[in-house]
Order: C-alpha cells, then structure tokens, then sequence
C-alpha cells in the first residue's frame, strides 16, 4: 500500500508537459458550424479513445503481474443491461433491447455508448447522481426537499451542455449569496429554476461545514476529524481544516425552524476565529501555499481557482477515483473520500495518476472519462464465474452491485410500464395529497450509502418491493401496461409473451429451458378450462412469471 | 410532523382564492364570457384581415343536439331545487337551492359558495311574484354562467388594485421565447430558415431534450427554467381599491348572437377594420364583401357604410359550417367535420389530427376539440380538504356544526343547502354527501354545456407544431413538421422563414361551459404531478393498443411496441413510424378475418 500523498508527486509537471490529444482528421472541414460540430465529435472520440488504451495497458499488466486470468468478455446481454443502469439509470425497454441484439454491426457497443450519452437520460440520472452526493441533506430536512429540485435543475443543464467539471465546482463554488436568496431559491427549485444555492443553505451557510463538504467531495480529503483538534497521527492539522474553512468565513447565516437564512457575504473576509478561542487563523490552501488575493473578489472565487486549477494535486484524481468508482464498485484508492493518509487501499496508481491528467488534459470532460470507461476491456468483462481470491483490486471482473433505490424504482417503472409524472412539489406541503409510488419508495431509502458492492441495502429494496404497492400494482393485469399490452395481443403467442417479460426484466431472450419451464407454467393453469374462467387463469400464470422475473436477484442486481 | 408547517398556507391561499372566484361571473366574466343565446345553431364571426367570416357551430352532446341536452340537465336541476315536487320553487326552496357558479368551476366550498335568490345580479324570481317557474329557472341558470354555448374570448384582465394575482395563474412561455429556442434547435445552418431537411431531422434534435423519455415535448423541455404556474410564497398581491375599468372587447372573435348591440358591431367593424384611423365609416374594400352583400348593406348608395348600416351585416349565411360531436358517438364518426364542401374563395380548408385549420391571407385559424376532463383524481383530494374544513369548524368538537359553528366558518351560507333534514345539525357525511351531489351536477353540466375558447397565439412556431394544441409536441406532430414548408413557403426557397408563418388563432370547443371564476387550482397542481397518478388509457381501440400507448398520445410507436420490429412494420401500414388507432384496428380485423378464414 502506498501513501497517496506520495502519489502525487511528479502530477503537476506531467499536466503541464503533456498536450491535449487531439485529432487532425475533421480539420480539413470547411469551419462551418456543422463541420466544427464535426471536428469536436472525433477529437472527443480519439481522446476516450486514448485514455481506454491507458485503462487497458495498466490493468492488463496489473493482470500480467498478478498471474489472474481476467474473466470473459461479457455477452451483448450482459453488456446492453450494466450500460443501461449505469449511464441511464434505469434497465433498457423491450424496444431498446430487441434492437441492440440484433444489430449486427461490429462497432455497436460504441455507438450505444455514444447514443446514451448524447441522449437525454445522461443528464436526467446523472443529476440525481450527484445532487445526492453534493446535497445529501436533500433528504434529510424541508428545506433540502425544497431545495433539490432547482440544485438537480442547475446540475441537468450543466450535464446536458457537457460543461467542463471543473467550470460546474467553480461555479458551485463562487455563487453569490445575499440575503434575499433563501425565499427565491425555494420559489424558483420548486417551479424547476436551475440554482445551485441549496448546497449552502442545506449546510447551513457555515464555513466549516462548507469546507468539509468541499474538501472531501471535491478533493478526496477528510478534514473533519481535525475540525476540533489534532490527532497524533492524522495527516491534517485542525489549522489546516479552519485554513480551509477561512475561505467560507464570508458567509454567515441564522437557522431557524431549519431554515437558513443568510446575511449578505463579506467578501474581503480572509480569516476566521476558531471556536471558542480567540486564534485566528488565515485562509490558506490545503498544500499549504498562500492565496494571492484579489481586491473586491469573494474568497470563495480565489479558493475555487485553486481547487480547479489543472495543476490542482488532488481536484482530478478525486473526480477520476469517484467517477471509476461508480462503474466499477470499488475505487482505484478506497474510500473515496477519503484519498490520503489513514487507512487508504490503493490500487493501480499509475493508473489513476494516468486517468487524471488526461482528465484535466481534456479540459475535465466528464463525458469523455465516462466513455473510456465503459468502453474498456475491464468493463466490458462478464460478472459471472467465481472470482479468483487475489482478483481484488485488479479489476478482473465485474463485481456484482446493488441497484440504488432510485435505478430500481425506474428500472421497475421501466419494465412495467407505470408511469407517474414526477412531481416538483413536496406533497407535505398539499393538504391531502397523496405522496407519489417513487416519493414513498425514495423516502423509505433515503439515508442509503453504501458501497453498491454491498448489498444490504439492495435487499432491503428487495424486500420492499416484493411486498409494496409498486410490485403488485405492476403485475396487476388490470394496473400494469407491460402486462395488459402482452396478454391482450392477439398476435403473440405464449412463448411470445414470455420472450417479452425476459426483455423487459432481464433484458435478454430466456433460454431454451426457461422458455420450455415458463410457458408449460402459462399454458398448463388454463389446460381443462374453457372460455373466461381459462382466460383468467392463463393471465394469472402469466402474472406470475412476471412476479418472479421481477423479483429475481437477476433483476434486482447490477451484474 | 413538521412537514406540514406549510400547510395552512396553502389553504389560505386556496381560500384567498375561491372568495375572489366566488365573487361570480356577473362580476368577474369578461365580456363575451356568459352571453345571451337563444337555441338553434351557434353562428361564431371571425374578423379575418381579408374580411368577416361567419362560422356556424352545430353541436350534437351525446349524440342529441345540445339544446336538448341542456334542457334536460335544467329539469334535473329543478326537480332536486323543487323539494315538494309542486312544479314551482317556493322562497324556502331557492334558498336551499344549489349555487350554479359551483356546477361551473372545479373550485368548490372555500369560504363557501352560496345558494340564494340573487347571484351576480341576476335575480331567480325575474319577475317578483314569489315563486320561480321552470322558464325563470332557467334563465338564471343561463345567466349564472351556464348557457348550453359560451365563448371566451374576452380581452386579458389587468392586473391592479382589487385584482387578485392568482397563485394558480397558468403561464404560457412567450412566443418569442419559444421562436428563438425553436430556431436555435432545429435550424442547423444558422440562415434564419427551416428547410425541409432541417425540419425532417427534428425528430433527432427533439430527442435530445426530451428528459423523461416520454416522446412528447413540454414547454419546460424546450425552455428549462421556465416557470408555469405562479404558486405558493409571495404569489398573492391582493388589494381592495377600485376596480379598474376593463377596456373595450376588441378580440377578433364574437359570438353573433353577443353582437345584438347593433352599436357593439359597428364599433368592432370600425375598430378591425378602419386601420386605425378613427374612421367612421368602411368600403367594401375596407371589408373584403362581395358586391351583392355590400350593395344590399349601402342602403344610401354612398359606397360606405356607416355605423347604422354596418349594424347590419348580422344576422348572414354561414361560410362555413362545423360540425362537433361531444361525449357519447359512433367512434367512426369523426368529433370533429367540415359539414359541405363549400368554402368561400380565400378561405383554405384542411383537416388534420381532429382539428380544422382555415388558412386565410397571413392568418391561420384552427378549430378543435378539446380532451377530455377528468376529476377522478381531484376528486380524493377535494374530500381531504373538505373533511379538513369541517373539522376546523367544528370547534366544539362533538362531531357536527351548528348554525353558529357555521356562520363562523366557511359554511354559513350553505347551512341550509347541507342541513336537507332542518334538524339544525349538519355531519361530516352531510357535507360529504353534498360534495357528491355538487359532483353529480358537475357531470351534468359539463355533459349538457358547450365552450369555445379562443386563443390568439400570434405568429408562434410553437402554436403552428402543436397542432392538436394540447401544449406538447408529439411524436406524430413532430414527424409532420417537413409538412409545413409545403404550406407555408410562399417565397418558394424551399423552407420557411419567421416572417412566412402566419397569425395563429385557435378555437378550442370543450364540453362545460368553462371555468369562467379563473385558473383551476385543482389543474394545476395536477400539472405539477400532485395527486396526478398515472395517466389512464385514452380508452380507443385495442387493449393491446391502449397499453403500449404509454404516452397516451393516441399512437404506438417503435419505442412503445413490445413485439418484433417486423410486426411493427407489418401493422403501420403507411410506413410513418408510428402505429395509429385505425392501423391497429385494421390489424386486429385483419387476424380475426384470418382465424374465421381458418
């Protein structure tokens, strides 16, 4: 194991010296608007391109050197599913999946990968995302219920316009704060206004509360532990979090009945006092140089340079560890907040100092690094077949992981066809409406936030939805669309109808012996019956294997 | 639980603005909103930039003409008014009576709608001898804002003192806004134009903004941060200075039976068509007649036609006649035709997606049906709120309201509607059961009254893609935008430019006689997703059909459809991409002749 900090060395000047990889090819265009359209498009494939070749190198050396055998590649299946849960956050329709299996188009996995980025869902799933992990109060008191809609809003446009990572955290970062905000920002994130104004007030307009949250989602490090005094053996000193938290010591805020309302920042505030001592101490930055400031110009802005900054020794590696973490289950340097010092596993350095500068090479598309993700080997490897016992860290195969309560309540809308528009009011606030079938079931997993490795949580879904309102009313042959559509189609057969519920659940053809096991299930409830009293209960069989499909761990897992 | 701190907000503001809606539309109707009619067909004039154009409406409600649908919701009405069933409403009787503004507005009970003998003016017993006939009856029902045909087309209210900016206003994105994303989206070359390729690859560009995958197009897809509805914090500004005095109606759409003013006609005569200069009087070219009917109306022979002569122009033949079909009909027969083939020169008539769009020199008119409106959903959370009401006044606490209990709530002035029995005593199933009657007239009346709504969407290319005008662009609408360089282009450069796309007007024609106390909260939160539910099937065609229409935009397409790709090709016979219900229909026709064959 490896200190992180020792990682880092050497990051800055291979930034520097490294030039964006670019491609030629598109140049000859005419510039037109539509030929730089153009140009753009194949530069951003060529540099994913570029970053999936380093993806594969480093791990198939790591694979190499550890004598693992990486697991096969995975079927087109396989592959539709975990692609779909991953950047759509919801399982693919039947449509969808009958198209994707017979295309016979060697690059169709690139164009699927391109097709969900570029469409609209991208942005939709990875709002909540986000917003979840940078406004995780969302759930937790009014005002962050209030709040969310707008926060997720200002994430949608954002991710829709693909706008660099790092202009999205400095513009978190440096937004104005007045006094008159808290009222509008409600107004304007319950009628859908983008505004990323929730993530001070939901963390109350304290300084220390906005460093810490800044500190470890957007540089992988975990202050708080110095936030009241030093520990002998941590890697921050308590000077070094209120260092930090001096940036934030413009804002001020009263909280009252949970709501925060704060007073208009002070924007030459440079400093703050620790609690109940009369220290101050000066702004600095956590690798312990000096701000230069600027006169007139908030500490935030100052701060947020610095944090996004190319050169920034932590800012890409923690976005690369997080976002490698999402599709993989387990980061490249656990746990994700928490990069340096203490306990941290590492694995593949290289790998992640590689990732990083191409990422802040790139100009900190998250777009890009997603695509040569998914588009690498190690991705795209089965999850079936035991594990070897030294696999772990080196990526040899897809673990399997738990759905988050949001892709399984989509998934199951999805595959059932329940369809509730979404509403951006907090039902609590309606006398005598009626919460949604998604706010109960987000409600009721709120505080879920574990690793997706662990299923704990997944279970808990499971059971919920095997005895919930969701499930029942979805194989309801009178409630459920998916399943009124397939049982009234005078042009599908039984071994028909039962290929649709495999499309739409497990989002593959069943296999021969599960086509042979589920229609002389379907079919043998009618035999010896006639008329309406057959008709039922051939319904009702198919109803079943719907259940089944739909609570099995095949459905109820990322794999 | 402390989510519910908000509550009573809400509630005051729901209150706030049922007392302002409860004002009742003597009051508070636009001009135009609640006029006259006398039976027979419905003659609508629309003052077109070339010239007057009388549109004949004839209506049939379940299938019987609408007279006598609405003559038959009147002696419902009056045989529940008419307790002792003597053919006449004794003083006792219109007092209990049920208040007509609440059969006409989803808005029920806050602060209490009223029965009584006077509403909005309009006195029950017309002519003061103590009883009220059925003929009185219903005349005040006429005038209380239920006639069997009402258009709304009043000029917009202004906002100022003693106007209620309603929280529950409804908004629109403004054209403008709505041009500038449309161009920015779709013209891909940046020359100002829609070509037809740029138009045929709107499908693809849709897409992308189309968040929750739905394949319809909303208003806050194409212009994120645009705010519907104004609601909840700081949305009230009520103040109880005078009323401000509402300008002269000079919409270009009238009824012809509310022109009966002869002066009211010449003065909007003179005001469309004396281009703004104060004129007195008009030529023929000013009016775009033909000889035959000027000459008839020059009764001096001067050329021009003064006001007195102008007032002549009503009553006059119909240049076109619509005919609408409402709730219950033979599916096969359309909701919504061209009765003759007839159409005055300068005039286009087309039919497309249930609507019939007239195309007149720059201007468009479109006529439609509105959808259906359906209160199952409101209905739970009406209850909630009512049972909540009683429960606030039932101070006592022992289960029911007296009068007093009343007069000091919100349920003074229907005490005696709610209390059938006299015992003094009114219980929560009473008012509950009231609720329901009050529903049950509300069916009726919708069913029995007719409206048209009338919308100038000036030169919008949103209005013009939008062609069923439900606020959404669907799949189908979007497939057909190539359609409308072949429409539009009049400089034959093969796209259309802003200043080819005419002025855009809708009638919209709906069952009820409208909401004429203002914006439906109720509505509104349903478009916000409170209480809405999943949308049920449009309930046409197939079951099959009506599932996989998941949109329920009345088509199935590719996404949609569970079966093979080459079913799908096998069904949309036309080759468009999307399944229709006549598609659908014939297919199943089709398996069922080819199973009877085997």
């Amino acid at each position: 194991m490896m200190s992180g900090l020792a990682l880092l060395v050497g990051l800055p000047a291979l930034v520097r010296a490294d030039a964006p990889v670019r491609a030629t090819a598109a140049r000859a265009l005419a510039p037109s608007r539509e030929a730089s359209f153009w140009t753009e498009i194949v530069d951003r494939i060529e540099i994913a391109r570029a970053m999936t070749g380093r993806i594969d190198h480093h791990l198939a050396e790591g694979w190499r050197n550890a004598r693992v055998e990486p697991a096969a590649a995975a079927d087109d299946a396989e592959f539709l599913r975990r692609l779909y849960l991953d950047l759509a956050g919801r399982v693919p329709s039947v449509a969808e999946v009958r198209r994707f299996l017979d295309d016979k188009r060697s690059d169709k996995r690139e164009r699927l990968i391109d097709d969900l980025l570029d469409g609209p869902r991208y942005p939709a799933h990875f709002s909540r995302v986000w917003r979840a992990l940078w406004l995780p109060e969302a759930a937790a008191s009014i005002q962050g219920t209030l709040l969310a809609p707008g926060f997720e809003s200002w994430l949608r446009k954002h991710l829709a316009g693909n706008t660099s990572y790092a202009a999205v955290v400095r513009e978190l970062l440096t937004t104005p704060i007045s006094s008159g905000r808290p009222q509008q920002a409600i107004e304007e994130s319950l009628t859908g206004k983008a505004t990323p104004i929730g993530f001070y007030l939901a963390k109350e307009a304290k300084a220390e509360n906005l460093a810490a949250g800044t500190s470890r989602l957007f540089l992988g490090v975990k202050l708080e532990c110095a936030q009241c005094h030093n520990h002998p053996f941590a890697d921050w000193t308590r000077e070094q979090f209120w260092g930090l938290a001096a940036f934030f010591a413009g804002i001020e805020g009263k909280t009252q009945n949970e709501f925060t309302i704060p007073s208009p920042e002070k924007l030459d505030r440079r400093s703050i006092k620790l609690p109940n001592s009369e220290t101050v101490i000066e702004a600095s930055f956590l690798d312990g140089t000096r701000p230069k400031w600027q006169e007139r110009v908030s500490s935030r802005v100052t701060l947020a340079e610095w944090v996004t900054a190319a050169d920034n020794p932590y800012f890409a590696r923690a976005t690369v560890n997080r976002v490698w973490a999402y599709f993989f289950g387990n980061a490249l340097v656990e746990p994700v907040d928490e990069m340096i010092g203490g306990e941290i596993k590492t694995h593949h350095p290289e790998l992640l100092n590689d990732l990083a500068r191409q990422f802040a090479a790139s100009g900190f598309d998250l777009k890009q690094l997603m695509r040569a993700i998914v588009r690498s080997r190690a991705y795209q490897l089965t999850s079936s077949g035991k594990p070897a016992t030294n696999e772990v860290g080196l990526f040899a195969r897809m673990p399997l992981r738990g759905l988050t309560a949001e892709q399984l309540y989509d998934s199951v809308a999805q595959a059932t066809g329940y369809n509730e528009p979404a509403s951006t009011i907090p039902i609590s606030f309606v006398p005598g409406a009626k919460p949604s079938l998604r706010a109960e079931f987000m409600t009721r997993f709120a505080n879920a936030s574990e690793k997706s490795t662990d299923f704990h949580t997944s279970i808990l879904h499971a059971l919920a939805l095997m005895n919930g309102k969701l499930i029942s009313q979805a194989t309801d042959l009178e409630r459920s669309e998916t399943l009124a559509a397939v049982a009234n189609a005078p042009f599908m057969d039984t071994a028909e109808r039962v290929e649709v519920l495999y499309l739409a659940t497990l989002s593959r053809r069943p296999r021969a012996d599960e086509l042979e096991r589920m229609s002389r299930h379907v079919e043998g409830a009618a035999a010896g019956q006639a008329g309406t009293a057959a008709t039922e209960r051939y319904n009702r069989a198919l109803a079943d294997v719907f259940w089944v499909l739909l609570n099995s761990g095949e459905f109820m897992l990322n794999h | 639980m402390k989510t519910r701190i908000a509550c009573p907000v809400l509630l005051a503001l729901l209150a706030a603005w049922s007392l302002a809606a409860a004002q009742g539309p003597g009051d508070s109707a636009p001009p135009g909103a609640a006029p006259e009619v006398k039976p027979g067909p419905h003659d609508v004039v629309f003052l077109s930039r070339t010239g007057p154009v009388v549109i004949r409406f004839d209506v049939r409600a379940d299938g019987k003409p609408l007279e006598t649908a609405w003559n038959e919701f009147i002696d419902y009405l009056f045989k529940y008014a008419d307790k002792n069933g003597d053919g006449v409403l004794s003083r006792e009787e219109v007092e209990a009576a049920p208040d007509p503004s609440t059969f006409n507005n989803n808005i029920f009970f806050f602060g209490g709608g009223f029965a009584g003998a006077t509403m909005g003016g309009v006195k029950m017993d017309a002519n003061g001898d103590g009883k009220v006939t059925k003929e009185e009856y219903a005349d005040y029902i006429r005038k209380s804002g239920l006639p069997p045909f009402t258009l709304h087309a009043g000029p917009e209210r202004q906002q100022g003192p003693g106007m209620m900016r309603n929280p529950f206003q409804q908004g629109k994105p403004a054209t403008a806004d709505l041009n500038k994303a449309l161009m920015k989206l779709l013209d891909r070359n940046g020359d100002g134009k829609l070509s037809r390729a740029e138009l045929a690859a709107a499908p693809e560009a849709f897409r992308k903004l189309d968040l929750d995958e739905d394949e319809v197009i909303t208003h806050q897809e194409m212009l994120p941060g645009f705010t519907p509805l104004n609601i909840l914090f700081g949305a009230v500004a009520y103040s109880t200075g005078p009323q401000q005095k509402q300008p002269p109606d000079n919409t270009p759409v009238f009824l012809a039976s509310s022109a009966q003013s002869s002066r009211d006609l010449a003065r909007r005569l003179l005001t469309r068509y004396g281009g703004g200069k104060n004129k007195k009087t008009l030529t023929r070219a000013d009016l775009g007649l033909d000889e035959q009917t000027f000459a008839r109306l020059d009764r001096d022979g001067n050329g021009e036609l003064d006001a007195e002569e102008l007032a002549r122009l009503l009553p006059r033949a119909p240049d076109v006649t619509v005919v609408i079909r409402l709730g219950e009909h033979d599916l096969k027969e359309p909701s919504i035709e061209l009765a003759g083939s007839k159409v005055p020169a300068g005039i286009k008539v087309r039919t497309a997606n249930d609507t019939i769009i007239l195309s007149l020199d720059g201007e468009r008119l479109a006529i439609r049906v509105g959808a259906s409106k359906s209160r199952s959903q409101m209905s739970f959370f009406l209850r909630q709120i009512v049972t909540a009401q009683f429960q606030q006044a039932d101070r006592d606490n022992n289960g029911y309201i007296d009068e007093k209990e009343a007069r000091m709530s919100g349920f003074g002035r229907i005490f005696k509607t709610l209390d059938r029995e006299g015992s003094g005593k009114v219980y929560e199933k009473d008012v509950l059961a009231y609720l329901e009657t009050i529903e049950g007239f509300q069916t009726r009346a919708t069913a029995s009254c007719v409206s048209l709504h009338f919308v100038d969407s000036g030169r919008g290319l949103w209005d013009l893609m939008d062609t069923d005008r439900d606020g959404r662009l669907s799949l189908r609408e979007i497939k057909a935008l190539p359609q409308l360089v072949d429409e539009l282009d009049r400089d034959g450069d093969g796209a259309i430019s802003l200043a080819e796309i005419p002025h855009g007007y809708l009638l919209r024609v709906e069952q009820g006689a409208g909401n004429s106390g203002g914006p439906d909260p109720f509505s509104a939160l349903e478009q916000l997703g409170v209480n809405a539910g999943p949308a049920p099937p449009l309930g046409k065609g197939p079951v099959w059909f009506q599932r996989m229409d998941r949109n329920r935009d009345g088509d199935v397409s590719r996404a949609e459809f569970l079966g093979s790709e080459a079913l799908f090709r096998r069904i949309d016979t036309d080759g468009d991409g999307l399944i229709s219900l006549e598609e659908a229909i014939r297919f199943e026709e089709s398996l069922r002749k080819g199973k009877q064959k085997r």
